[in-house]
């Protein structure tokens, strides 16, 4: 069983400058995510979370 | 190469906020869903209250007064995909219209999971065609099914629990069977039902433990790696042999506890496996037989995305989180909760004091979860001793009683934005992220969902049945229509679709 097969992605090796360059896209993106998320949380919570979580209520469902 | 006929099946979630006088009603509010839709596509009644369009689609009112959307039969995962949006795009429409109508505020969901305290899911169930036997198919497919949660969980919360448990999987806690029949209690890992709802000789896999999904990623490898373990089996690999697990349940509920990805099971030869090792035995052996004449000819795209998404899942499986359900949510609701003042390690801790007052609140009331700090620490409190008891365990965590509020406010304020990740017409939490361009699930070859809005997949008995409710869509009274044909009552005729590959329109007499 393989549990690992290399791919492209591993030629950026940690420490080389293409693998930091790699890492910091990807803290980057981690940031953008959270950010954009916390933005969109916000404006989608209501008042009350109890009353909308009532309203959305399933009566049947699989 | 052989073509594989899949579909998925939707259940929504709707609700409104009504507006000046008017009161958001369900039923009015469901069935006007299926009216304005089928005016403004071409479509054809179904035998019940729904209604097949033009794309070869079904549109119809479920159980429990929600809307449920069948994608016709296709023969790529990506198309699928492609069908699952084109989909919610009409119903996200129909929905806006329906609200602007009746004076509401409308909200459609795909949430799987209803967090009021009812303990119903949404299902959103899969369907494969094949051609052998139901429980061998089951022997080499459950433990795909338990392993694969670690790229098609949704994420999101066990509805069952009095805390704040994270699941990879959340319509995990309402599988009580390894295998049943049943599809609204007792239901199972393996759905047993088999109606092919096709011509003898065929029969259908029905799923009904998955997950209703965001990411494309997470969409095309939920269809395309179990239909190609279908192949396999169906060609007498017995893909599954090797990795039999000994307590599938308990293996289910580990897989879909642990984001580490990290916990292994017991197999029924003695070993102990992560869902990763799971997943790569399989993948090994789907890379092997990819281009073997049994397997469709998308083997390959579905197995190089399968490996790309195991190798970060192995690095680290938060890499994810720009890609998969799960992984998203992990780490907008971990960022939520500390953006409330309450670490996501610490808020885990409540979770065994809370599990312990539940049980003694159902031991002396039989049944009450609402509870407030004032009733635990009052004087009249029926679960005083516990409190006392857990207030050391409390202690030891840093913990007070005090903050009690503060998390369960938290819980539902989760349990909302869960249930609004998934919101369709473009105001969901994901589509937001999506718009901002912070997510990486894009596919390539998921497209055109426009034109799939109208058109019905290029090939098989799908192709077919779009076509002629094209043509013959307008005269109501006269046609009605199900998966395996289309019946004609003014001259009584018959569109035979009983074969699942038809390729013509055939007419036949009404059959008795």
């Amino acid at each position: 069983m393989r549990i690992r097969e290399l791919t492209s992605d591993d030629d950026d090796k940690p420490g080389s400058p293409a693998g930091i360059s790699n890492l910091n896209r990807a803290r980057e993106t981690g940031s953008n995510l959270i950010r954009a998320g916390a933005d969109a949380i916000n404006r989608a919570l209501s008042a009350n979370s109890q009353a909308f979580l009532e309203s959305v209520k399933q009566q049947g469902g699989q | 190469m052989h073509a594989r006929l899949m579909g998925v099946e939707t259940e929504y979630a709707v609700s409104g906020i009504s507006l000046e006088y008017f009161e958001f009603n369900p039923e009015d509010f469901v069935y006007r869903i299926i009216d304005l839709t089928a005016s403004r596509h071409r479509a054809l009644p179904d035998m019940g209250e729904g209604i097949f369009l033009e794309n070869s689609s079904r549109l119809y009112v479920d159980y429990g007064l929600h809307p449920e959307l069948s994608t016709p039969e296709c023969d790529d995962p990506r198309d699928l995909v492609r069908y699952i949006l084109a989909g919610e795009q009409i119903l996200a429409s129909a929905v806006d219209q329906t609200g602007r109508e009746k004076g509401i505020e409308p909200m459609i969901f795909k949430c799987n999971i209803d967090y009021s305290g009812t303990n119903s899911t949404w299902g959103c169930h899969e369907s494969h065609l094949h051609r052998m036997a139901t429980m061998e198919l089951s022997r080499q497919i459950i433990p795909h099914l338990v392993s694969r949660l670690i790229y098609t969980g949704a994420g999101g919360f066990n509805s069952l629990a009095p805390g704040v448990e994270f699941t990879i999987s959340p319509r995990t806690p309402h599988l009580t069977a390894v295998t049943s029949e049943n599809s609204t209690s007792y239901r199972g890992i393996f759905h047993t039902k088999d109606e092919s709802l096709s011509r003898e000789g065929y029969h259908r896999l029905h799923l009904l433990c998955g997950e209703s999904l965001c990411s494309e990623t997470a969409m095309f490898l939920k269809a395309g790696t179990t239909a190609l373990i279908v192949a396999m089996a169906e060609a007498g690999l017995r893909p599954g042999e090797a990795v039999g697990i000994e307590y599938p349940l308990d293996a289910l509920r580990a897989f879909s506890s642990d984001t580490g990805c990290a916990k292994t099971v017991m197999t029924t030869d003695g070993k102990y496996l992560t869902a990763l090792e799971i997943q790569c035995h399989y993948l090994d052996l789907a890379e092997k037989h990819a281009g073997e004449s049994f397997m469709p000819a998308w083997a390959e795209d579905v197995c190089r995305e399968w490996r790309r998404v195991l190798n970060h899942l192995l690095d680290d499986p938060l890499s994810m989180d720009t890609t998969l359900d799960w992984a998203i949510k992990l780490s907008l609701y971990k960022n939520h909760a500390r953006s409330r003042g309450v670490d996501w390690d610490r808020l885990q801790y409540w979770n065994y004091p809370l599990r312990k007052l539940n049980r003694a609140l159902e031991e002396k009331l039989h049944y009450n979860r609402q509870f407030t700090v004032e009733f635990l620490l009052g004087s009249d409190s029926p679960v005083r001793d516990e409190v006392n008891l857990l207030t050391p365990f409390l202690q030891s965590h840093e913990l007070s009683w005090d903050e009690l509020n503060s998390i369960l406010a938290l819980r539902q304020e989760l349990f909302e934005i869960d249930t609004r990740f998934s919101q369709l017409g473009g105001k969901g939490i994901f589509s937001e992220l999506d718009r901002a361009g912070v997510l990486t699930h894009h596919v390539e070859g998921i497209d055109h969902i426009d034109e799939a809005m109208s058109d019905p997949p290029p090939r098989h008995r799908a192709r077919v049945r779009g076509q002629a409710i094209k043509r013959l869509s307008g005269d109501n009274s006269r046609y009605k229509c199900d998966w395996s044909g289309i019946w004609d009552f003014d001259i009584e005729r018959y569109l035979d679709l009983s074969d699942p590959f038809e390729t013509r329109e055939r007419w036949t007499a009404m059959p008795k």
